[in-house]
């Protein structure tokens, strides 16, 4: 590895952050704005022109906030956790491509529309979630409060009982597409997003998508009304923010991931839009489903949840898996 | 790549150490999970992709998940005072010079860097790092991972047996 690839990873690095946390911002105005709507009130308007600059307004308050802590916490730990938490979230991003197929040529050089074109791909993105759920469970363990310990306990069970269900969901595309890599995948939904031939599966990641970034109506890990705050409950000012990024750029996450695997990623009818803008146009989209979903649905009892995990989604998952696997190799006929 | 390795090295030893030298055992646990992810950059830095994010998602993410757990909801006493008495130490220091010697023999035999394999960096670019490990499993050795699956299914089988025998 050379010098100017690894400025180059490093440049794309930071644009990568500051887009990521930029969007994490507004998803939450998004949010804030949409649940409104659909509830008939006009949602934060005071701050800038339609309340644009809420999300400015609500991170220099986070950031002024004094920071109260339990001081029978395990101190390093409870300063360790947040970092890993937003660490795992901006992560894996790394191996999203955002645009294709060819690379972006600026200063002479190709520059290619991700920070890293891994062949191992997708499991990238599930070896950094995994490390993600020591972040909640050490927030949980660390803060010595039984409200944080509960939730904490609930967060990761249920992560990595839906961690399950999301990586076997997306075997039917690596079988279909025959790459884990991204930009393969995506390049072989050229003429037919995998959505299509796959629904079942797409609809599966979805829900497991869902309950892997702890949001309504699969959030028991926060449940205000007997948990407080869940595991964050012991957590203020910036590092209760550095939690509160993690889940939405999660949520980014795992929509990008959706797009990029079953939408079709940067291909869009009629060419129409340049690449980036089909990306973003479909991102926005799930992340609207997920606020949609969170304005209607209300909470789940824990051991439904728990049970729909093993008992439905990870059954239906494997034998979607099977069946993709048959009929692939029926359609090459060598069976 | 060798100072990548001294670095890498030097953080697996560090974590080692921690495993067996901190006093709480929630901090044991997550010296052997920096310890494992340490091992994952050295199959990364030895151009086994797929194993460096098989180890972080069975070992770290799943496995080391389990530890921690049991740890935080078992352990109401923060702190061990454990102090070896006069035989431990005595089995502590002959399996240490054991290891040791078989660690020293293994290294001027083979050098730290080992012995070539067939599977170079350039074949292994040429399928592609999940492909070829893919392959080796199911062909070559796909009798051993049959058996080591019936075995963790027997494992599975028989947690499941205990749990319903409490139920009854």
């Amino acid at each position: 590895m050379t010098l100017d690839v690894v400025v180059e990873t490093l440049i794309k690095a930071v644009i990568v952050i500051g887009a990521l946390l930029t969007g994490f911002a507004y998803l939450t105005l998004f949010e804030r704005k949409v649940q409104a709507r659909m509830q008939q009130r006009p949602g934060p308007n005071r701050v800038g022109p339609w309340g644009l600059l809420q999300p400015a307004a609500d991170g220099l308050k986070l950031f002024f906030k004094s920071s109260s802590a339990p001081s029978s916490r395990d101190r390093f730990l409870y300063l360790l956790a947040p970092m890993i938490s937003i660490m795992a979230a901006l992560a894996s991003f790394a191996i999203i491509p955002i645009s294709g197929p060819g690379a972006l040529n600026l200063f002479g050089r190709s520059i290619g529309w991700y920070v890293m074109n891994v062949n191992i791909g997708v499991l990238w993105y599930f070896a950094v979630t995994s490390v993600g759920v020591y972040g909640i469970f050490l927030a949980g363990y660390a803060s010595n409060s039984k409200y944080s310990m509960l939730g904490a306990l609930r967060s990761s069970a249920q992560m990595i009982s839906y961690e399950m269900a999301l990586g076997l969901s997306l075997v039917p595309v690596f079988i279909l597409a025959g790459s884990v890599r991204l930009v393969d995948i995506v390049n072989a939904q050229h003429t037919w997003w995998f959505v299509l031939p796959l629904l079942p599966a797409f609809f599966l990641y979805l829900i497991a998508g869902i309950a892997e970034t702890n949001r309504a109506p699969f959030d028991l890990p926060e449940a205000e009304t007997e948990l407080v705050a869940g595991y964050h409950t012991e957590y203020s000012g910036l590092r209760f923010a550095l939690f509160f990024m993690a889940e939405y750029i999660n949520m980014i996450i795992v929509s990008s991931v959706a797009t990029i695997v079953f939408l079709g990623g940067w291909w869009g009818p009629f060419g129409i839009l340049p690449g980036p803008w089909w990306f973003l146009v479909k991102v926005v989209a799930l992340l609207y489903i997920y606020v949609w979903l969170r304005a209607t649905l209300p909470r789940m009892r824990y051991d439904r949840l728990m049970a729909l995990s093993w008992k439905s989604l990870f059954p239906l998952s494997l034998a979607m898996m099977m069946v993709t696997a048959i009929v692939v190799v029926a359609a090459q006929g060598t069976l | 790549m060798v100072v990548g390795f001294a670095i890498v090295a030097a953080w697996e030893l560090v974590t080692a150490i921690g495993v067996v030298a901190f006093r709480k055992p929630m901090y044991n646990a997550l010296s052997l999970v920096a310890n494992m992810l340490g091992l994952a950059v050295l199959f990364l830095m030895l151009n086994a992709q797929f194993l460096f994010a098989a180890q972080i998602i069975v070992y770290a993410g799943a496995v080391m998940v389990l530890f921690v757990f049991i740890i935080a909801l078992m352990n109401p006493q923060a702190d061990i005072s454990f102090r070896p008495g006069g035989t431990e130490w005595i089995y502590g220091v002959v399996f240490g010079v054991v290891f040791a010697a078989l660690l020293a023999a293994l290294l001027f035999n083979h050098g730290l860097t080992g012995r070539p394999g067939a599977f170079t960096p350039e074949v292994i670019a040429a399928a592609g790092n999940v492909q070829t490990i893919g392959i080796a499993l199911y062909t070559r050795f796909l009798f051993p991972v049959e058996v080591t699956s019936v075995l963790l299914l027997v494992a599975a089988v028989g947690a499941v047996y205990l749990a319903m025998r409490r139920i009854r």
